[in-house]
């Protein structure tokens, strides 16, 4: 029951601290919800490119491009034959041609440079290499497009931008812990009167250096609230045209996910903003007023 | 209740205090006199552990304080009371929330904070004030709050170091009136002071200290001398 007190109380004098922050409140934890926001980005973008990277590589489908001398119709015949092919398409250059006038509204241009192409399913993504080798034994294949190819292209993007994103996010965190060190060391000076009287009529430690941490962890979590703000509209404005943009650029189909799972994010921004408030204030309370 | 064999601090090459003895009895006041400089203060600061003794042994009660850690000096403070020179009150705190203050952060219940606060203010002359804050206070009432905060928890011992200094003659003398009627309700009571009236006038034990050594100690008054006869206005 008195730990239970204490605790009160420790809120109470932490409600103290945070009204005797002031406005250096409101500026700490704009610039720690942007310092997050950003981190969050980072895990965001990640997440995203991680998902359509792995849709990339468990596809069951990829595309053969023919030269205008080749047959479609025979090549088509020629790889219904193997067993591990589900199902084969053709779509003739003509065909194509009209689609791509139609999906991009183009009036017309001399010419038509886009070639015969076959799209071929297969019955299981391991089967993917070994039905393309045998492909490209065949006469009058010009190229060969597979999603693989693709995911590996996207995981080379990503762990830069990640690598990138880190390095940007660390920098940052660096910053704020410095400056939410500063401004709970403010607070300290400010309520230093307080401080010695409860040392001198012996309270323990925790209890004096308590709100201060208190305080900290309010400065993480409140940060982190604002923080997914932005991601959130993000998700939902963004990654819908994306998708989109990407469907049609795109030479084979495939699903999309929801996107990065904001909930997680969350849950990461939120601990890591606790952590390093949290942290951040202990450390300065051991400093200024530590036994 | 203290007790000190040979007690030496020194800073840097400076010796505050240079092989100090001293016993003072449970229930006893004493008064520390000496002139600025004397150790005093720095006699006072290694009672409550603000500072550690270079060397010699420092018991209070039965706690040695000389060897205490660090984590253990809240377990010494709240079986003392101080009061200090300046007071030292949260001036956007009443008096009453000042001496309730500490009570808090040691989680004392509600209704123990009320009763203990009601009677430490009552025995200060300052239960009709409680709720004013210390700008609304004279100096000689903020100092009886800060002896209020110093017995509110009924320490068996209260320091007082240099609780006059701020506060002129007659106010002086009903703060010394007011820690002899403490000590007489069985408290040991240190007192630092260089005000020459009262020490030669209050008939308690004088212990005077010079240059970090102590120069002459009356002993301890086996009299009872009331609310100190010779104390009057």
């Amino acid at each position: 029951m008195k730990e239970i007190r204490i605790i009160w109380r420790t809120l109470q004098e932490a409600l103290s601290s945070i009204k005797a922050g002031g406005f250096s409140n409101v500026i700490v934890i704009s610039i720690l919800a942007v310092a997050l926001a950003l981190f969050g980005g980072v895990l965001q973008l990640n997440s995203s490119i991680k998902q359509i990277s792995q849709n990339l590589d468990t596809q069951l489908e990829f595309s053969i491009y023919l030269l205008d001398s080749a047959g479609p119709q025979e090549i088509a015949n020629e790889i219904s034959k193997n067993p591990k092919v589900d199902k084969v398409e053709i779509v003739t250059k003509d065909v194509a041609w009209e689609r791509f006038r139609k999906k991009f509204q183009f009036s017309d241009i001399a010419g038509n440079p886009l070639p015969n192409t076959i799209h071929v399913n297969i019955h299981k993504p391991e089967y993917l290499q070994e039905v393309i080798k045998e492909v490209k034994t065949l006469a009058g294949i010009e190229q060969i497009s597979y999603a693989p190819e693709l995911f590996n292209g996207l995981e080379r993007v990503r762990t830069i931008l990640f690598s990138f994103g880190v390095l940007i996010t660390l920098i940052l965190a660096v910053g704020t812990i410095t400056i939410v060190s500063n401004t709970i060391q403010l607070v300290i000076k400010s309520r230093s009167l307080e401080i010695e009287i409860l040392r001198l009529v012996g309270v323990d430690d925790w209890f004096i250096r308590g709100p201060f941490i208190f305080h900290g962890i309010f400065y993480g979590l409140i940060a982190s609230l604002l923080a997914i703000v932005p991601l959130v509209l993000l998700q939902q404005t963004v990654w819908g045209s994306f998708q989109a943009s990407f469907k049609t650029i795109m030479p084979v189909t495939f699903n999309f996910d929801s996107g990065a799972d904001l909930g997680v994010i969350f849950v990461i921004l939120s601990l890591t903003g606790i952590l390093v408030c949290g942290l951040s204030s202990f450390l300065t309370t051991q400093k200024y007023i530590g036994t | 209740m203290i007790r000190l064999k040979n007690v030496t601090k020194q800073y840097g090459k400076i010796k505050a205090l240079d092989g100090v003895n001293l016993e003072i009895g449970a229930g006893e006041m004493a008064l520390l006199v000496g002139s600025s400089g004397a150790g005093k203060s720095t006699l006072m600061k290694l009672l409550y552990r603000e500072e550690r003794p270079s060397s010699g042994s420092i018991v209070i009660g039965n706690i040695d304080v000389s060897s205490l850690s660090d984590s253990k000096i809240p377990y010494l403070r709240r079986r003392m009371g101080i009061v200090f020179q300046d007071f030292k009150l949260l001036p956007h705190k009443s008096a009453f929330e000042n001496v309730a203050y500490a009570l808090r952060g040691l989680g004392a219940e509600e209704y123990e904070i009320q009763k203990r606060v009601s009677g430490a203010l009552n025995l200060v002359g300052l239960l009709e004030r409680a709720f004013n804050l210390p700008s609304e206070l004279s100096g000689g009432e903020q100092q009886r709050v800060g002896i209020a905060r110093a017995i509110v928890q009924g320490p068996p011992l209260v320091i007082a170091d240099e609780p006059t200094g701020n506060l002129d003659p007659a106010t002086s003398i009903e703060i010394f009136n007011l820690l002899s009627k403490i000590s007489e309700r069985g408290t040991t009571v240190l007192v630092s002071t260089h005000n020459q009236h009262i020490v030669e006038n209050i008939g308690k034990r004088v212990i005077t200290l010079d240059k970090g050594r102590v120069t002459s100690d009356t002993g301890p008054i086996i009299r009872s001398t009331g609310l100190a006869q010779g104390l009057k206005r």
